[in-house]
């Protein structure tokens, strides 16, 4: 008997039948993840595909899953929404299976005296965002993924959303989570407002990536929501540079706009288009979320300071529209019309986002942009934004797309993009080869220089944690 | 040496005005200002078509010149800055202060009195038709003022040496014919319909994209062009919803009301 009939066999035996999928069919397009789309757009098939697909509708489910794989050598990769920029969905291996836990999709309890919700691992946050818009609140993340995030893909991926400069990012919010060992073991970390009962634990489980704990169950922050009082108020600047200068300055003067973007030209025009700039101009814009005064006193302030860099009130269409377009993006991942498009003009469009200080985010920008056209022949096009800020720094999004050749080697243009960028970060001292997206296969080669000596801390858990290293091999730590 | 001119039009992307602005718009519709440009979906088809025929006739040892031509373009230049780096030899812009909406005989009169003035071409291509305003009667306008047969819907063109083979839709199927230049095609849902991107390195190398902007001196039409009749196409759609509980209802819905009304 192969190892695909026996690992189905006994996991059925174990689950039942109605928690297994295993044909062919299903098998190909379980890992459904950003660059290997381009490649199935050409009818390539992935070379290792997984097991099985275990459907997994409870965190007792999951324990028994993990222990059987725990004790027959059989690797997990954890998803829920089912997709990912990384890689991390990616199997390398014949003896991988999915725990899916896309059927834990249940609101367990939505807290308002204590401003908490706690949602299953499947839990698509757009639904849940949508029944806590209902009363007032909101989760204070909304991912350009919205539309097909689930909560335990948020936290395994350490996430960020479009307005995390006012809410924070994912691990900003989480205050307890639920999740299963390897071994099976389920462990809880009670939901608390702050504890210094030693390290963090939460943090073991947030951006882990699969590669640590399934997590099943998360309790998040709430908070009361003002859609109505939202200021906003869009700028066009002399060039990105200037655009940096008046973000910081926002950020560092203490005021807490909820978004804070910055567009380079050709970001604008590629992707964005609803502004018109000229030369080096750069378009930038502001909102102020909160309860009543608040809006309007740190909108006033930024507006003030966003015309002391010279920059061009241009009022707040361009920032409705980018509201409007925001998660458009995913009506069309995987879809026939982007196969369509992939086929006609072999072209891949992606995004790679990194950090830094203020001191040294305009350089890494400049140098990215002076030399991965010069690395990377197969760039059409190349642009920026700032879509993440704090009191010491921000991110960079690099806007990109590829001329890709041979479909079955196409990712391997976007590895060398990812490693050219990797090249001009680590330069760096303040700055991180990684903002959101989680490390995932496509990153894992560059985390012993990201972390530098701090990597033996994260062997060390791994090797504690998982010994047998069945879960997701290959991702956030590489092999060998 | 054979001549090719693209004839096609930048548009403001309606896909991306805000809901707002839909119910606030007047006369003169919505609010634009803040919207992307984008290369009509017919024009961008011509385009890569034009391109596609040109590397034909390269191929066939022959030599192809490529002239793109759009009229009044507004922002345009992310646009256009590429055409020299994926294979058009001239970009001409002609500018007018005119509203030229809802006026193919005067579009097609600016563009043929430009086309008239030079070489005169081997294959004119164009758009279907392109929104807002979309009428799809310039290009018929232009063929009938140069003088030269218009194949209408055309899905690809394959150029020989002696003809050029082309596919286009009719009311049957689709017919293939072999044209002796000169022509002009509308070009419809093409096989290719995206136009080429070229990498940032091939812009570089490129001719620096020298876009012409050329005065147009609008007249009225040329006249005696009037069409013979004109009757509203009916597109409507019939719409049903299937109100089912699950797949199994949905399915039986489609089969009863939709496969065994259109089989009986």
């Amino acid at each position: 008997m192969g190892l695909k009939e026996k690992t189905v066999g006994d996991l059925t035996e174990i689950l039942g039948p109605e928690s297994i999928i295993s044909d062919d069919g299903a098998m190909r397009i379980a890992d459904p993840i950003m660059v290997r789309t381009y490649a199935k757009a050409f009818g390539y098939v992935p070379e290792h595909r997984p097991l099985c697909i275990v459907k997994a509708a409870s965190a007792e489910q999951v324990s028994k899953t993990l222990r059987y794989c725990s004790d027959n050598d059989i690797h997990v990769i954890a998803r829920t929404g089912a997709s990912s920029s990384e890689d991390q969905l990616l199997v390398i291996d014949d003896r991988t299976i999915f725990i899916d836990g896309s059927p834990m999709n249940r609101i367990v309890d939505i807290d308002t005296e204590n401003m908490v919700v706690t949602a299953q691992c499947g839990t698509p946050i757009a639904a849940l965002e949508e029944r806590l818009n209902a009363d007032g609140y909101t989760l204070g993340h909304a991912p350009q993924s919205l539309p097909l995030a689930s909560m335990g893909g948020l936290v395994a991926t350490r996430s960020t959303g479009q307005f995390s400069t006012y809410y924070g990012g994912i691990e900003d919010l989480v205050c307890g989570l639920e999740a299963v060992l390897p071994n099976g073991e389920p462990i809880a970390i009670r939901p608390v407002p702050r504890r210094a009962a030693g390290p963090d634990l939460r943090h073991i489980a947030i951006g882990s990536e699969g590669a640590l704990v399934f997590i099943t169950e998360v309790t998040v922050k709430i908070f009361k929501w003002y859609p109505d009082l939202m200021w906003k108020g869009g700028y066009i600047v002399e060039n990105f540079k200037t655009g940096l200068a008046a973000v910081r300055d926002v950020m560092v003067k203490g005021y807490k706009p909820s978004v804070v973007r910055l567009y380079d030209k050709a970001d604008v025009d590629h992707n964005y288009g609803s502004v018109k700039l000229k030369n080096e101009e750069a378009f930038m814009f502001f909102t102020v979320e909160g309860p009543g005064g608040v809006p309007e006193a740190h909108g006033a302030a930024i507006h003030q300071i966003a015309l002391s860099y010279g920059a061009e009130h241009i009022g707040v269409k361009a920032v409705d529209h980018w509201f409007l377009t925001r998660n458009r993006i995913c009506d069309t991942i995987g879809t026939e019309k982007e196969y369509v498009k992939f086929r006609e003009t072999n072209v891949y469009n992606a995004t790679l986002e990194i950090c830094a200080n203020w001191g040294q985010i305009g350089e890494i920008y400049d140098e990215a942009m002076r030399t991965l056209p010069e690395v990377i022949p197969e760039l059409v096009m190349l642009g920026g934004h700032v879509s993440h800020s704090y009191m010491n720094g921000t991110n960079v999004y690099f806007v990109y797309a590829l001329k890709m050749g041979d479909p079955a080697s196409a990712h391997l243009a976007q590895y060398r993009f990812v490693d050219a960028v990797c090249d001009v970060v680590l330069k760096y001292s303040s700055a991180t080869i990684v903002h959101h997206h989680g490390v995932g296969k496509m990153r894992a080669g560059r985390i012993r220089e990201e972390l530098g000596s701090s990597f033996t801390l994260l062997e060390m858990l791994k090797q504690s944690i998982d010994p047998g290293n069945i879960m997701n091999p290959g991702c956030l730590i590489p092999i060998g | 040496m054979k001549r090719i001119c693209v004839c096609f039009k930048v548009v403001d992307d309606f896909d991306e005005v805000l809901p707002s602005d839909w119910d606030e718009a007047g006369g003169d519709g919505p609010d634009l200002a803040y919207v992307r440009r984008i290369l009509g979906d017919f024009d961008e088809a011509a385009l890569e078509n034009a391109l596609l025929v040109k590397d034909a006739y390269r191929a066939l040892g022959i030599g192809a010149d490529l002239t793109a031509l759009t009229l009044a373009p507004g922002y345009a230049d992310h646009i256009l800055r590429n055409f020299a780096a994926v294979g058009v030899d001239r970009t001409v812009c002609l500018e007018t202060q005119e509203d030229l909406r809802f006026s193919p005989e005067r579009t097609a009169s600016a563009l043929a009195d430009f086309i008239l003035g030079g070489p005169p071409p081997d294959i004119v291509l164009a758009g279907l038709m392109t929104p807002p305003g979309g009428s799809g009667a310039v290009p018929l306008f232009l063929a009938e003022y140069l003088g030269l047969p218009c194949v209408t819907e055309a899905i690809s063109l394959t150029p020989a040496r002696d003809c050029v083979a082309v596919e286009h839709r009719v009311d049957s199927g689709i017919c293939r014919r072999e044209m002796l230049t000169a022509f002009l095609c509308t070009i419809g849902n093409a096989r290719r319909s995206y136009l080429r991107v070229p990498t940032l390195r091939e812009a570089l190398r490129a001719p620096a994209p020298a876009i012409e902007h050329v005065e147009s001196k609008i007249a009225g039409s040329r006249g005696g062009l009037k069409p013979l009749s004109v009757r509203r196409e009916d597109r409507r759609r019939d719409c049903l919803f299937s109100e089912g509980a699950d797949a199994s209802d949905h399915a039986a819905f489609l089969y009863e009301r939709v496969i065994k009304e259109a089989l009986l």
